[in-house]
């Protein structure tokens, strides 16, 4: 759910910022309204100082040292010769390998003198060289020819011919000899060895890059907020705006008394545009992800994530669909959390995979096996494979997508009631009424609860009084014959809508189905090779065919089990929701902790000067009796 | 490389189909469900590859797209799925 926020509401002499934002920036709750992207040429600077260090210690992790390598003092800034070190070994490692080309070039013709070979060839005797294979080299060559073999292997004749000739396969001379290339390749390799005990001095200095990284962070952050405060009296006081939960009201009101500052706080308001703070258990904490690729709501909307969370959870199992794949997910998430870089998504994935093996066993698959005819499975409650004549997946992905609509529109009406009043959102309930209502009737009535007589009534009731919000109520400040115009549009974009927003739930039983039969496919090609399973060399490729094809299957059913269950819930639920991302991240002023691998902005904001969005202007804050009355 | 592999994964549609059909007796709903499953994947591919090869050129350019192509090189590839269930479903 949303946290609520209280707004601070800061004045001070110009000058004060600092001491109050490094106060702020100290407890870490107070989210000042400033840009995230650097503004100025001091703000650039320190963004790209700090991305600098970041790109120096990921390059440091590349290196490969070697164990005998001993580091060297470095004098000056370790930065700036760190950085010139790693271009210097890139040009190096390209020097190398143009080495490396050439000593391999010019081994097979052994030790020679280049200044002879140009002697011979300003007296007009140049000397040619050829390699052929040794099927095309001729041994009359030798006898009839000026040709001398210089060496003989892998099928190859390497020869030089002393003067002009006519004779095939001729090739570019070595240039020096190879004990001179391989003198130069050792130079080379000590001044790669140099470099690289520059950078293992550095290395062993990483937590300094880090810690200066995360101070040139604060600095930045510090920077932004200072750079959002509002002038005003002509420069003299500044004004400074900014949001904590309110539940951090008592520590943000303790540190704020300390800095002797004058502030107003009151209760955020919607058109202050407060930053969006979610506070939701563990479960549902681990999805706030895939809320903020879509976008925070408005204050005054609702939070998606606890049905993300489920839905979300239920689609990916039901794309997957197989309780073998859903223990390898398991799996996968425990080892992902000893990788630093994907740590953060460790539950999630762990989630996932219990999620995908209780749907896979209700599906009896097993790596794309039917379980349900094993003798230990007998009398498990396997989901059916046929429901009412048809396939049994799907069928409840159809009711699994009803369900999940008429969800979304009980929200929508829920929220339109909060916001707007319930005289201002009868239309909503009036189409939650019809649409639900005659769900949840319709499904009573199909398993015999209710019977023919009381299910046509309440049907007459529901429509009776659906139609009246629908065409008559559904604006009362309006004339009634646009409300009846408005209510038959709504009713055309409704019906086309909503049916399509149904059978888009197909796509779930799609994805299991074409995951499972390709599953099913390698299995049988596996089994082809396999025969009767008495052949032991046969195992080893049948073995390769199964672990091949079905990693391959878990890596696109993956992929498709992500981005369809989000489509469904970005597209399908929030249009019917009627949810908006019209807000923005909670992002309070803190200083970045040693665990926490310091954060830049996005690379995409190079390019200065940035758009600075601020709050709009608010109504004037009502002075709280708790304010400080210090200056 | 993920990307520039991606639209390959049509082709094993297109495998799996041909696989399924196998034990059909009748030619002509074969060559039917060969026809269709084919121009929808090369058709779905051509148009993911098409996403794929925007992708890599932002990234090449420094943007940080690689998530992002993904997601979107994942819904042509859906039509193929659909064509892959509507052989099997033959």
């Amino acid at each position: 759910m949303i946290s609520p926020m209280t707004k601070y509401s800061f004045i001070l002499l110009n000058g004060e910022q600092e001491g109050l934002l490094e106060k702020l920036q100290e407890i870490g709750l107070v989210d000042i309204t400033r840009s995230v992207k650097p503004v100025d040429g001091p703000s650039g600077d320190l963004f790209r100082a700090v991305e600098q260090r970041k790109d120096l210690v990921q390059s440091l992790g590349k290196i490969f040292f070697p164990e005998t390598l001993q580091p060297i003092p470095v004098e000056g800034d370790l930065t700036y010769a760190t950085a010139a070190a790693l271009d210097t070994l890139e040009e190096l490692g390209e020097r190398m390998k143009a080495l490396e080309k050439e000593a391999a070039a010019a081994k097979p013709w052994g030790a020679f003198d280049p200044e002879l070979l140009k002697k011979l060839s300003d007296a007009g005797v140049p000397v040619q060289f050829h390699v052929s294979s040794a099927k095309s080299f001729d041994p009359l060559w030798v006898e009839n020819e000026p040709v001398q073999v210089v060496k003989e292997d892998d099928g190859k004749v390497w020869f030089v011919v002393a003067g002009p000739d006519t004779l095939p396969d001729r090739v570019r001379g070595p240039r020096r000899s190879y004990e001179a290339i391989q003198q130069e390749i050792a130079e080379v390799q000590a001044e790669i060895d140099h470099e690289k005990a520059i950078l293992l001095t550095a290395k062993k200095r990483q937590a300094e890059f880090e810690a200066e990284s995360r101070d040139k962070l604060t600095q930045l952050d510090l920077y932004l907020a200072k750079q959002a405060a509002v002038p005003a009296a002509e420069n003299t006081i500044v004004t400074l705006v900014g949001y904590a939960p309110t539940e951090n009201e008592e520590a943000v009101t303790k540190a704020v008394e300390e800095t002797g500052v004058f502030y107003l706080k009151d209760n955020a308001q919607v058109d202050d545009n407060p930053p969006i703070s979610f506070r939701n258990n563990k479960f549902v904490k681990m999805f706030e992800v895939l809320t903020d690729m879509y976008g925070r709501p408005a204050y005054d909307g609702f939070d998606p994530t606890p049905f993300i969370a489920v839905f979300f959870l239920l689609f990916f199992a039901f794309c997957m669909g197989d309780a073998g794949y859903g223990l390898l997910l398991i799996l996968i998430g425990f080892l992902l959390k000893k990788v630093d870089s994907f740590k953060g998504f460790a539950p999630l994935v762990v989630t996932l995979g219990i999620g995908t093996t209780v749907i896979g066993f209700l599906f009896h698959t097993f790596f794309s096996i039917d379980i349900a005819e094993w003798s230990i499975f007998r009398g498990f409650p396997f989901l059916p494979s046929k429901i009412a004549g048809y396939d049994g997946t799907m069928v409840l992905a159809l009711i699994i997508g009803i369900v999940h609509l008429c969800l979304a529109m009980i929200v929508k009406t829920y929220n339109a009631t909060k916001v707007k009043g319930f005289a201002n959102s009868l239309g909503t309930w009036g189409w939650t009424l019809l649409i639900v209502g005659g769900t949840i009737v319709g499904a009573l009535a199909l398993v015999g609860v209710l019977d023919k007589a009381a299910t046509k009534w309440i049907i007459i009731v529901l429509g009776v009084l659906s139609a009246l919000g629908i065409f008559l109520l559904n604006d009362l400040h309006r004339n009634p014959l646009i409300n009846i115009g408005s209510g038959l549009w709504e009713s055309y974009n409704t019906v086309t809508g909503l049916l399509g927003d149904v059978l888009s739930y197909l796509r779930l039983y799609a994805l299991g189905l074409a995951g499972a039969m390709l599953g099913k496919a390698f299995n049988d090609i596996g089994l082809m090779i396999l025969g009767d399973g008495t052949s032991i060399p046969l195992w080893i490729p049948f073995l390769l065919v199964v672990i091949v094809g079905h990693t391959l299957n878990i890596a696109m059913c993956a992929l498709g089990a992500f981005v369809h269950p989000l489509r469904l819930n970005f597209l399908e639920f929030f249009k019917n929701s009627g949810y908006e991302a019209a807000g923005r991240t909670y992002n309070p002023l803190k200083k970045p902790s040693p665990a926490m691998p310091p954060k830049a902005p996005s690379r995409r904001s190079r390019k200065l000067p940035v758009t600075t969005w601020c709050s709009p202007p608010s109504r004037p804050p009502r002075v709280s009796t708790a304010s400080s009355p210090s200056s | 490389m993920v990307l520039s592999a991606l639209p390959a994964t049509q082709g094993i549609y297109g495998f799996v189909a041909f696989f399924m059909m196998r034990s059909m007796e009748n030619p002509a709903v074969v060559f039917g469900v060969g026809l269709s499953v084919g121009l929808v994947c090369m058709l779905s591919a051509i148009r993911q590859g098409q996403v794929c090869a925007n992708g890599i050129v932002g990234i090449s350019q420094g943007h940080n797209v690689f998530t992002n192509t993904l997601i979107y090189a994942a819904l042509p590839e859906f039509y193929a799925i659909l064509g892959l269930v509507g052989a099997l479903m033959v």
